[in-house]
């Protein structure tokens, strides 16, 4: 019954291949059925290796591309730290003007302070001393050339 | 051994000293229908043998856990169908091809095949089926030539007999038609 359903509903679909049913193109070695339990058997009971050979694990594509593309990754970000300028390039000309602010600087003392803006520290610290906008503006217009043209000689500082 | 019935050998196999007995029992008794649905859809005979162990392993170790919630053939179906797929895509990954050509290849080894002695129309027919998608071969081949009920079909393959009906269609369609124009 269940049979004959089957071939009556490929025979209304297909009429051709209900006739080309039936006989097993494939065939299998002599005697391989009667074997086949035996080496079950022989696998089931065989020793378990769980560990994979390294070189196989290698092998297998997407874990290979995985682990390159990483290492391509992470020398390509040593070799971007090892060339990366750690200093800002300057020419010889801005280095040697570099070198000297910081030669100023490191040997600023803050009374300088007082030499540059006023005669005294006294004059400094009076109370009323009041500014205007303008002397303020007037003040950094004036002070800040100062400075920046202050560069002094690093060896008469010493 | 066809005579004793599954759960017959299933009481054996959980309730007796020697387990190995009864399993040795169910293999001889499924080896075959095993490894032909596996063989339909891998055709290679040694890949086949591989899977059918692969196969009875896994039903050795998931055994003591089943409960015959589904029969024993059905369960064993559902696993060997899973490999042999499996199988079929790991052939596709390992050497980056795209599904269509794993089955060009398969369709190139058949006419070396020692183990294979069909004549030339049996030949094409293994071909046309060759071009089915992967689900649409598998039901194929459940349907034409293991004579599986759609019922049976859904249970081993968690699609609804609805689907699985249509998928044979149109997969007998297909197979009709390569057969006609080659």
């Amino acid at each position: 019954m269940k049979k004959d359903d089957i071939n009556k509903e490929l025979k209304e679909l297909a009429p051709g291949l209900e006739e080309l049913k039936g006989g097993n193109p494939f065939t299998v070695p002599e005697d391989y059925f009667e074997n086949l339990p035996q080496q079950i058997g022989e696998r089931i009971h065989a020793p378990v290796s769980e560990k994979r050979p390294l070189f196989e694990f290698f092998t297998l594509p997407k874990l290979a591309l995985v682990v390159s593309s990483f290492f391509l990754i992470l020398f390509a970000g040593y070799m971007l730290w090892v060339n990366f300028p750690s200093e800002p390039m300057l020419t010889e000309a801005e280095q040697e003007v570099y070198e000297q602010h910081l030669a100023w600087y490191s040997n600023y003392q803050p009374d300088a302070y007082y030499d540059i803006i006023f005669d005294t520290e006294q004059d400094a610290v009076t109370e009323d001393f009041e500014y205007s906008e303008d002397d303020v503006v007037e003040y950094l217009l004036t002070y800040t050339d100062y400075y920046l043209d202050y560069i002094p000689d690093s060896d008469n500082n010493n | 051994m066809d005579h004793y019935s599954d759960e017959k050998l299933l009481d054996l196999f959980h309730n007796s000293d020697n387990p190995n007995y009864a399993f040795n029992l169910l293999v001889k008794k499924y080896q075959e229908r095993v490894y032909w649905h596996v063989r339909r859809l891998v055709t290679d005979h040694e890949d086949t043998n591989d899977i059918v162990q692969e196969v009875f392993l896994k039903a050795w170790k998931g055994l003591e856990n089943f409960r015959a919630d589904s029969g024993f053939f059905t369960w064993l179906y559902r696993i060997a169908t899973n490999e042999a797929l499996s199988f079929l895509k790991s052939k596709k990954r390992r050497f980056f091809l795209p599904w269509q050509d794993v089955e060009n290849t398969m369709a190139g080894k058949l006419e070396a095949d020692v183990y294979f002695t069909g004549n030339e129309i049996q030949k094409k027919l293994q071909k046309a089926i060759l071009t089915l998608p992967e689900k649409q071969r598998v039901v194929f081949n459940m349907r034409y030539y293991d004579e599986i009920r759609y019922e049976e079909m859904s249970e081993i393959l968690g699609t609804s007999e609805g689907a699985l009906k249509a998928s044979y269609h149109h997969a007998v369609k297909k197979v009709e038609e390569y057969v006609k124009n080659h």
